[in-house]
């Protein structure tokens, strides 16, 4: 369901909204919240507050980029391979004929 | 059901009578999910409410101003041995003849609710449930030039099996005309 109501941006680069309420009594603080004028301060203390806050969720982190090789590659292809096919071995130790 | 425990006195714990001013209501179809009592079994869980309630975009619980010392609550039983539920009472006043009271008057009298009210020592205890909202009718007085008082006497009636404890948060109607308290106390 779509919803103006938006965390604003320092907050939501931490955290998203678990419902499209965005203004509620809260009693454990003993007063109400507006989610759309929270700073950042103000919302990890909500989270942390006995309980937990359901309606807002931590963003998970996003994950490390994986690790690339750094030694630059030509545009016509990989490295080439300069160590030679790997000869099969004979069974016999009879060399061949040319 | 958890199992029965002592029920001791006061011991000087205060237990002022009454309840706070504010009343909260909200709309039985406007809400998403109406909560109902924990399951678990400690003590006290089977009489609290699990959770918060959740709402319709836009809805949420109004708060009703009442004037001091008429806001009142009461559970009596009703029905028959081994057939026995309780019998909701609410009544409270609110003063004035605004438009918002007339309106919501002419509203709620065919509706159901569920209503949230605060006892002085901060919990708020539940009237109605999913199902078994509360019917509120209002009584207008204009009161006279020399006596009385001019607004709406609201009574509330309803069932439900006993004493219901909400600890949740209470979602208010999304409203930017409003302006909210922000900042955060430390509990």
């Amino acid at each position: 369901m779509e919803t103006t109501n938006q965390l604003p941006a320092e907050v939501a680069a931490h955290y998203e909204l678990t419902t499209h309420s965005t203004r509620m009594y809260v009693p454990r603080l003993g007063r109400e919240v507006d989610l759309t004028k929270l700073t950042l301060a103000e919302a990890a203390e909500l989270v942390a507050l006995p309980g937990g806050f359901e309606w807002l969720r931590v963003v998970p982190a996003p994950e490390p980029a994986a690790l690339v090789d750094a030694s630059p590659t030509t545009s016509v292809g990989p490295a080439a391979d300069t160590a030679g096919p790997t000869r099969a071995k004979r069974k016999t130790g009879a060399r061949r004929e040319a | 059901m958890a199992d029965f425990t002592d029920l001791p006195g006061p011991r000087g714990k205060d237990n002022q009578p009454g309840l706070k001013t504010r009343v909260f209501i909200g709309f039985e179809d406007e809400f998403i999910a109406i909560k109902g009592p924990k399951k678990t079994a400690l003590a006290g869980d089977s009489v609290t409410i699990d959770g918060s309630h959740t709402f319709a975009q836009g809805k949420g619980f109004i708060s009703c101003y009442t004037t001091q010392d008429t806001n009142k609550f009461k559970l009596d039983p009703v029905g028959e041995r081994d057939g026995r539920g309780k019998k909701i009472g609410l009544e409270f006043f609110h003063p004035g003849n605004s438009k918002a009271v007339a309106e919501f008057d002419r509203q709620v009298k065919n509706g159901s609710a569920i209503v949230l009210v605060e006892t002085p020592d901060g919990e708020f205890l539940q009237l109605g449930t999913a199902g078994l909202g509360l019917e509120i009718l209002g009584s207008y007085d204009s009161g006279t030039l020399s006596s009385g008082r001019r607004g709406f006497t609201f009574k509330g009636e309803g069932y439900q099996n006993g004493l219901l404890f909400y600890e949740g948060d209470i979602t208010r109607p999304d409203g930017s005309k409003i302006n909210a308290v922000t900042g955060v106390v430390t509990p």
